[in-house]
C-alpha cells in the first residue's frame, strides 16, 4: 500500500518558483495497477520520484506500507529504495559498463545480499523477463525492449511493494513496447502493485486504474487533462 | 569489502582513467623515492664521514705566521704531558702530516697526503682495516718499513684488485727521500670514490698512515697532535687547559691552535639536516602534486559518471555507499601508485646516480614502505573533493543528466 498525503513539491529554478505538485492525496492498494496521464510537465514524473523517495516533498507526507518515509533518514531511505521500490525508466538507466546481470544485482548489493545469493536471485530474476541466456551481455549488446526488460528484472529482483513506471515504453518500437507491456500485464495479475506514468492512452489501457493530472494536480476521476 | 570490489570494478571498467591517474601517482612516488633515495645516499656519506672524525677529539696544530715562522714542534713529551691531562679515559696522540709521492711500479708519481701516527689512530678515530692490520706500538719507530693505505690509494696502484697491495713493497718519496715501505693493511672501502670531494674533504680517502719514525725527524717532531677527551668531557674549556699544559713544557701559546672536530661535526651534521629537509619538502611537493593529480584527474571524469551515481541513487545507494566507493577509488588508485612507484623510484635512483650526480644511493627499508603508504593515504585524501561532490548530487537531477 502506498499513501500519499496533501504532497506538494516545489522547485526553484533561478528566481521562478515551479509548483510540480500542489495538494497530491493519492492511494494505491497493494495489488492494483494505476497509470497517471497528463501532458508534458503536469508533474507525473515528480510524483512518481516523490512517491519512490528518490526526491521528498516539500509538504504533506508519504506512506509505504505504513511507514511514513519522511520520518526516515537519508540511509533509511536508500535502503528503502533497494529493497521496496522498483524504478523502470524512459531511457531504462543501465549502468553502459556492466554486465545485464550485475545491472540486476545492483539493489541486491546495496541491500547487503551476499554474493553467491545475490547472482542467483539476479539470474532468477532475468530468467523471469525471458533473458536468462542475455545475462552476460552488457547494455549495447542489447536491443532497446531488452535492455528494458533488464531494467525490469532489476526492479522485480528485489520483490518491491511498489513498481514505479516511468514512460516504459517511450523509447521502444511498438513490438518491443507491446512486449514490456504484455510483461507488466503478467505481473499484475501476479500480485505486484504498478504505478505507471505515460502520455500514451493506449498504454495507460493496459492499467487496471488511470488518473489524470493537469499543474501538479491529480483531476477528479472522469476529468481528462488536454494539451 | 563489498565497496572495495565495487571500487575495484568500477576502475577497471575505465581503464584509460583508471590507468592515467595510477601513472600519476606512480611518476609522483616515484620522484619522492629517487630524491630520497639520492640524499639516502649523501646521508651515508656524510655519516660514515663523520664516524672517521671520531667522538670528541680535538686538533693541536703548529701554527705561526703565514710562513709557518714560530710554528711550534711538537715532542713526545708534549704528547706524554697531553696524555696525563686525559688519562686514563683519554689521551694525546702525535701526528706528522707530510706531502709525499707514491712511485707506482711504471714509474708515474702520485702524490699522496702521509700520516705519520702511532698505533692507537684506530683507537681515535673510527677506521675499520678491512684488510691485513694496523701497526703495533712495537712498530712505531719505523724499523721496519711498513704502511696502511686507504683504499683509494690502493686502488690507484691496482684499480682491478686493490687488495693485491696487500703484501707489496712500495716506494715512496718522502721529505726529498725514496723509502720501500711493504703495505701491511687496506682501509674499508668508502661508499663512493668521490665521497671525500662530497663531504668537503678531498684528499681524506687518499691516504697512507705510517709508523712516525719513518717520516722525517725520525718520529721525534710533529705538526700537531690528536687529543682524545674523555666521554663526557665537554671541548669547550679543553683549549685552556692544554695551551696551560703545553705552556707548562715550555711551548709559547701564540705557536700553536686549535681545530675541534666538534664544529667539522657540526657543519656535517647541519648539510645532513639541511640535506634532510630538503628531501622531506620535495617529498611533501610530490605527494601534494600526486593529491592535485588524482583529484583532478577524478572531478574531471565526474561528468560522466553522474548519471551512473544517480543510477545507484535509486537502486539503494546512500550518499556514504557513494562517497566510501569514490575514497575506495583513489585509495586504489594511490596505493597502486605506490607499489609500482617504489620500484620505479628505485631504479630511477640508481640511473641518476650512475649518470648525473655521480654518488651512491641509499635506501631506507622503512622510508620506502612509508612512501607507499603514503602514496595510498594520499590518494584516498585526494577522493575527498570528488567524494563529497558525488554524495551531494541530487539523485533525481543525476538521473536526468545525458
Amino acid at each position: 500500500m502506498i499513501r500519499l498525503a496533501d504532497v506538494t513539491k516545489t522547485y526553484h529554478v533561478g528566481a521562478v518558483e515551479i509548483n510540480a505538485l500542489r495538494g497530491v492525496d493519492l492511494f494505491v492498494a497493494d495489488g492494483d495497477f494505476l497509470a497517471v496521464m497528463g501532458p508534458s510537465g503536469c508533474g507525473k514524473s515528480t510524483l512518481l520520484h516523490v512517491a519512490g523517495c528518490l526526491d521528498t516533498p516539500t509538504s504533506g507526507h508519504v506512506e509505504l506500507r505504513g511507514t511514513r518515509v519522511s520520518d526516515l533518514s537519508e540511509r533509511e531511505l536508500a535502503r528503502l529504495r533497494a529493497t521496496e521500490i522498483g524504478f523502470v525508466f524512459q531511457t531504462f538507466n543501465l549502468l553502459w559498463d556492466e554486465t545485464a546481470l550485475e545491472n540486476v544485482e545492483l539493489p541486491l548489493l546495496y541491500a547487503g545480499v551476499r554474493s553467491r545469493r545475490r547472482a542467483a536471485t539476479a539470474a532468477a530474476a532475468l530468467e523471469r523477463v525471458g533473458l536468462g541466456p542475455r545475462a552476460r551481455h552488457r547494455p549495447w549488446q542489447l536491443s532497446g525492449g531488452e535492455q528494458q526488460r533488464v531494467a525490469i528484472a532489476r526492479a522485480l529482483v528485489k520483490e518491491p511493494a511498489v513498481l514505479l513506471a516511468d514512460e516504459p515504453t517511450g523509447n521502444l518500437d511498438s513490438a518491443s513496447g507491446e512486449h514490456i507491456l504484455d510483461l507488466f500485464s503478467t505481473l499484475h495479475d501476479e500480485g505486484s502493485t504498478i504505478i505507471m506514468v505515460t502520455h500514451e492512452q493506449g498504454v495507460a489501457e493496459r492499467a487496471g486504474r488511470i488518473l489524470h493530472m493537469r499543474d501538479g494536480v491529480i483531476l477528479p476521476d472522469g476529468e481528462v487533462a488536454t494539451g | 569489502m563489498r565497496q572495495l570490489r565495487l571500487a575495484l570494478s568500477s576502475l577497471m571498467r575505465r581503464p584509460s582513467r583508471a590507468a592515467l591517474a595510477v601513472l600519476t601517482a606512480t611518476m609522483t612516488v616515484a620522484g619522492a623515492v629517487s630524491i630520497l633515495g639520492l640524499i639516502g645516499g649523501i646521508r651515508d656519506i656524510a655519516r660514515r664521514g663523520l664516524e672517521r672524525l671520531g667522538e670528541n677529539v680535538i686538533f693541536v696544530v703548529a701554527g705561526g705566521d703565514a710562513f709557518g715562522v714560530g710554528a711550534a714542534r711538537f715532542t713526545l713529551d708534549h704528547v706524554r704531558a697531553l696524555d696525563e691531562l686525559y688519562a686514563p679515559a683519554g689521551g694525546a696522540q702525535p701526528i706528522a702530516v707530510e706531502r709525499c709521492a707514491l712511485v707506482r711500479p711504471d714509474g708515474s708519481m702520485h702524490s699522496v697526503l702521509g700520516v705519520a701516527t702511532n698505533a692507537r689512530t684506530l683507537y681515535y678515530f673510527n677506521y675499520s682495516v678491512t684488510r691485513g692490520r694496523y701497526f703495533t706500538d712495537g712498530e712505531v719507530r719505523g724499523d721496519e718499513p711498513m704502511c696502511v693505505l686507504e683504499w683509494l690509494l690502493a686502488s690507484s696502484v691496482h684499480p682491478d684488485d686493490p687488495a693485491r697491495c696487500l703484501g707489496e713493497v712500495l716506494a715512496f718519496r718522502i721529505g726529498g727521500v725514496e723509502r720501500r715501505v711493504e703495505v701491511i693493511g687496506l682501509l674499508e672501502e668508502p661508499l663512493t670514490e668521490n665521497a671525500g670531494e662530497l663531504i668537503g674533504q678531498p684528499e681524506v680517502y687518499h691516504r697512507v698512515f705510517m709508523p712516525f719514525g719513518l717520516m722525517p725527524g725520525g718520529g721525534e717532531v710533529f705538526t700537531s697532535m690528536a687529543v682524545k677527551l674523555p666521554a663526557g668531557v665537554s671541548s669547550d674549556d679543553a683549549p685552556d687547559r692544554i695551551t696551560a699544559a703545553l705552556e707548562a713544557e715550555g711551548v709559547p701559546p701564540d705557536s700553536f691552535e686549535f681545530i675541534d672536530a666538534k664544529e667539522e661535526t657540526e657543519m656535517i651534521r647541519t648539510s645532513v639536516l639541511t640535506l634532510t629537509s630538503l628531501g622531506v619538502a620535495m617529498t611533501a611537493t610530490c605527494l601534494l602534486a600526486e593529491s592535485v593529480a588524482i583529484t583532478s584527474i577524478i572531478l574531471m571524469s565526474m561528468t560522466e559518471r553522474i548519471k551512473e551515481i544517480g543510477i545507484r541513487r535509486a537502486e539503494g545507494a546512500s550518499r556514504r555507499d557513494i562517497s566510501v566507493q569514490f575514497l575506495f577509488e583513489t585509495l586504489c588508485i594511490g596505493a597502486v601508485g605506490g607499489a609500482l612507484g617504489v620500484p620505479v623510484g628505485m631504479l630511477g635512483a640508481r640511473i641518476l646516480a650512475e649518470y648525473a650526480v655521480d654518488w651512491p644511493v641509499s635506501h631506507n627499508p622503512l622510508i620506502l614502505l612509508g612512501a607507499a603508504a603514503a602514496s595510498a593515504v594520499v590518494g584516498m585524501f585526494s577522493g575527498l573533493l570528488p567524494a563529497r561532490h558525488a554524495a551531494s548530487l541530487d539523485p533525481v537531477a543525476a538521473l536526468e543528466a545525458a
